[in-house]
């Protein structure tokens, strides 16, 4: 099976300043969870950020080496077909979320792409029914509660029909119930092919992947293979000190 | 496809056209005249008169000091004040500074009307009305999130104060000087927020081609065509009495 | 009488449903409290009553025996410090040895009494290698530090927490509580208003949680 995403060597910067990242390789098949955990600064976000064509794109950094998006060099592709492919949501549904309707949201991504009004409004749907939202199409975003806004940015991504999903410590404001939600959602699309990547603090919302890799300095480890958890002493090694 | 009377353009055409009038009119009683006509029309469309009253008296201040401006920069008439060669109060000057208050409160109870639509209808109508749709939400945008720059800024305020920096207690000369501190949270919350929409936006292909569909994509009914001819009409009808001199 | 009591409080946003119903509270100087329900319950609306920022529809919060309201602003946060959820709210100066002694300044403290109060905060909330860092520029574990060390700077007698391990990996978690135990330690109460139950249970003696707008305890 051909990897969705694969990841070559790559090594990210900031201008002139030491790489953030260096080296990194592993590749993301269909289906597949894996995990990312670090210490804070450690380059997780950054990870995120290279992945999506957010750095070079729209944020000044470098990318060597080699991001294979379904098989395409991430750098031969537009930003149409990226988004096609590949969505992010962030940590911070609030900065997520800037329309005045949960259904606007959800029809935002595919808008951009010209898809056409009768398809968009099929997505909606199926994307409400996915998730969840259904009930809250007509609602201010900015009345849901936190987790229910994270939902929402979940889905307004999710309507652009990724094969993979970067999510970038979005439990992180959301309390147990919420959080599980998001994973039966994210359960939901693996078994669609979707590929997910994680980046997590908070261990408990990993226990279900299938790999879990470390950064620290820099460079990466794998910290677990299969469904395990993080060992006390693996903890200690993956966070280190301030 | 919807069409909700009044649609987003019919309502952006008639603030331009009350806005271009406020503007162009220097006499009190048209802007009077048009002031009442505009309340009226608010209440017709059931726009709550509180929100204009709400904005009113928080430019009041901006308002004011406008108005003074104008009664002292056209002295003529009969004089009610004066101060050695300097004429601080004529009639003259009352008749500008009250032209400059209505005009200013047309305005502002025009700008009302928008209250109708929600932005994403407000960007719909300016991009159908041929305004780019990148322009177009980012006007809108900026102004959705200026409520959220204020909050935060009151609430740097706040944070201040509940260190044991109470603005109301510290002199004059150190109240700049403690403002500027307030700058750092403000305008470092304001960017890092302005970069993260922009990438979420970019992230989920806004300017990916240079046009995009619409989930909604509402027409003009009759009644619309009907306001839009009548509200120009008028408009510019006072305009020309105006420019004649017969108003 | 406690040293902060919530008597009767009732409070709805305009025009929306009833948030938080028929809340008594009663907080000693030196409890450790943690408050706890889900997203959007109501947990930062009533902290912001506690602090006297909003008013409730009804009842009254009382702070040492007084109306909250009674008392400036400014006396509010030297007798109970506030941590906002996001710390980079309440970040005001160019290193973080001057955010620390900040309001020391203002409260006319000499240079000699200020600095030696932030290297004391400095050194126990383990910053003193940052001391000439500009704030923004620290991570998020280390803003949340910061801020509960300036805010600690001024001897407040209870401290009120809004939401401090969000966003922060295992071991600045771990760096937190250690430094909220050492608050504990010097008699300081506080108040913890948090969703993550894990970081909360080892903190605090008390537990409320709020539900359908009524606390439980």
């Amino acid at each position: 099976m051909n990897a969705a995403l694969c990841v070559q060597g790559v090594s990210v910067a900031w201008g002139q300043a030491e790489p953030v990242l260096s080296d990194l390789s592993f590749s993301l098949a269909p289906g597949e969870l894996m995990g990312v955990v670090g210490p804070s600064g450690c380059g997780k976000s950054t990870l995120c950020q290279a992945l999506a064509g957010i750095i070079p794109r729209q944020l000044p950094g470098q990318v060597n080496g080699e991001i294979r998006l379904l098989g395409r060099n991430l750098t031969e592709l537009t930003l149409p077909q990226i988004t096609t492919d590949l969505g992010i949501v962030f940590q911070d549904p609030q900065t997520q979320l800037f329309l005045p309707r949960v259904m606007n949201e959800l029809a935002f991504g595919p808008e951009n792409l010209t898809v056409p009004r009768e398809e968009i409004r099929a997505r909606i749907g199926d994307i409400a029914q996915q998730t969840g939202c259904q009930d809250w199409l007509e609602a201010n975003p900015n009345q849901l509660s936190g987790g229910q806004q994270q939902i929402v940015a979940l889905a307004a991504v999710l309507a652009l029909q990724p094969r993979v999903l970067l999510l970038d410590e979005v439990t992180a404001q959301l309390d147990p119930h919420s959080c599980k939600r998001i994973q039966d959602i994210i359960s939901d699309l693996r078994r669609q092919g979707v590929a997910v990547l994680m980046v997590e603090h908070n261990l408990e919302q990993l226990t279900k992947a299938d790999r879990i890799i470390s950064l620290r300095g820099g460079r990466m480890e794998v910290a677990v293979t299969g469904q395990g958890s993080l060992s006390p002493a693996m903890l200690a090694r993956v966070y280190g000190d301030d | 496809m919807s069409s909700a009377f009044p649609d987003a353009r019919t309502l952006i055409i008639a603030v331009v056209i009350l806005t271009s009038l406020a503007i162009a009119i220097n006499n009190p009683l048209v802007l009077a005249g048009l002031l009442a006509v505009t309340l009226l029309a608010l209440v017709a469309a059931k726009i709550p008169l509180g929100d204009f009253v709400r904005r009113f008296k928080r430019f009041r201040w901006l308002i004011i000091t406008l108005a003074l401006v104008q009664s002292l920069t056209n002295p003529h008439g009969q004089i009610y004040w004066q101060w050695r060669e300097y004429i601080l109060l004529s009639s003259g000057g009352l008749w500008a500074a009250l032209a400059v208050l209505l005009r200013l409160a047309v305005i502002l109870a025009g700008v009302q009307f928008l209250n109708r639509k929600n932005y994403q209808e407000l960007v719909t109508g300016m991009v159908q009305m041929k305004v780019p749709y990148e322009l177009a939400y980012m006007v809108l945008l900026g102004i959705r999130f200026i409520p959220v720059f204020m909050e935060e800024f009151r609430d740097a305020l706040t944070a201040m104060a509940l260190r044991g920096v109470d603005l109301e207690q510290i002199p004059w000369r150190d109240k700049l000087r403690v403002y500027s501190y307030i700058l750092m949270p403000t305008v470092a919350g304001a960017m890092v927020r302005a970069r993260r929409i922009a990438t979420a936006m970019e992230a989920r292909a806004f300017r990916a081609y240079p046009q995009r569909t619409w989930l909604e994509w509402p027409r003009l009914s009759r009644w619309d065509w009907a306001l839009i001819t009548s509200v120009m009409a008028v408009g510019f009808g006072i305009l020309a009495l105006n420019w004649r001199g017969i108003i | 009488m406690a040293f902060i009591q919530l008597e009767q409080i009732n409070f709805r946003w305009p025009q929306g449903p009833p948030l938080l119903r028929d809340i008594n509270l009663a907080l000693n100087r030196q409890d450790t409290v943690a408050l706890v329900g889900s997203n959007g319950c109501g947990k930062t609306t009533l902290g912001k009553l506690i602090m006297g920022l909003l008013s409730p529809t009804q009842g009254r919060v009382l702070l040492d025996g007084r109306p909250v309201g009674d008392y400036p602003l400014a006396q509010r946060g030297e007798r109970v410090g506030y941590v906002f959820q996001n710390p980079e709210k309440q970040l005001f100066a160019a290193s973080v040895a001057d955010e620390v002694g900040f309001a020391l300044r203002h409260r006319g403290l000499n240079s000699d009494q200020v600095e030696a109060k932030v290297e004391e905060m400095l050194a126990l909330f383990e910053l003193e290698r940052r001391r000439d860092a500009f704030p923004f520029n620290l991570s998020h574990g280390e803003k949340q530090r910061l801020a509960l060390a300036a805010v600690l700077a001024l001897d407040p007698e209870f401290v009120l927490l809004d939401e401090p391990s969000t966003g922060l990996d295992w071991l600045r978690k771990r760096k937190l509580a250690q430094a909220l135990e050492k608050v504990g330690q010097r008699g300081v109460g506080y108040i913890i208003i948090s969703h993550d139950h894990g970081f909360c249970r080892q903190l605090c003696a008390r537990t409320l949680t709020l539900e359908g707008g009524k606390l439980y305890e």
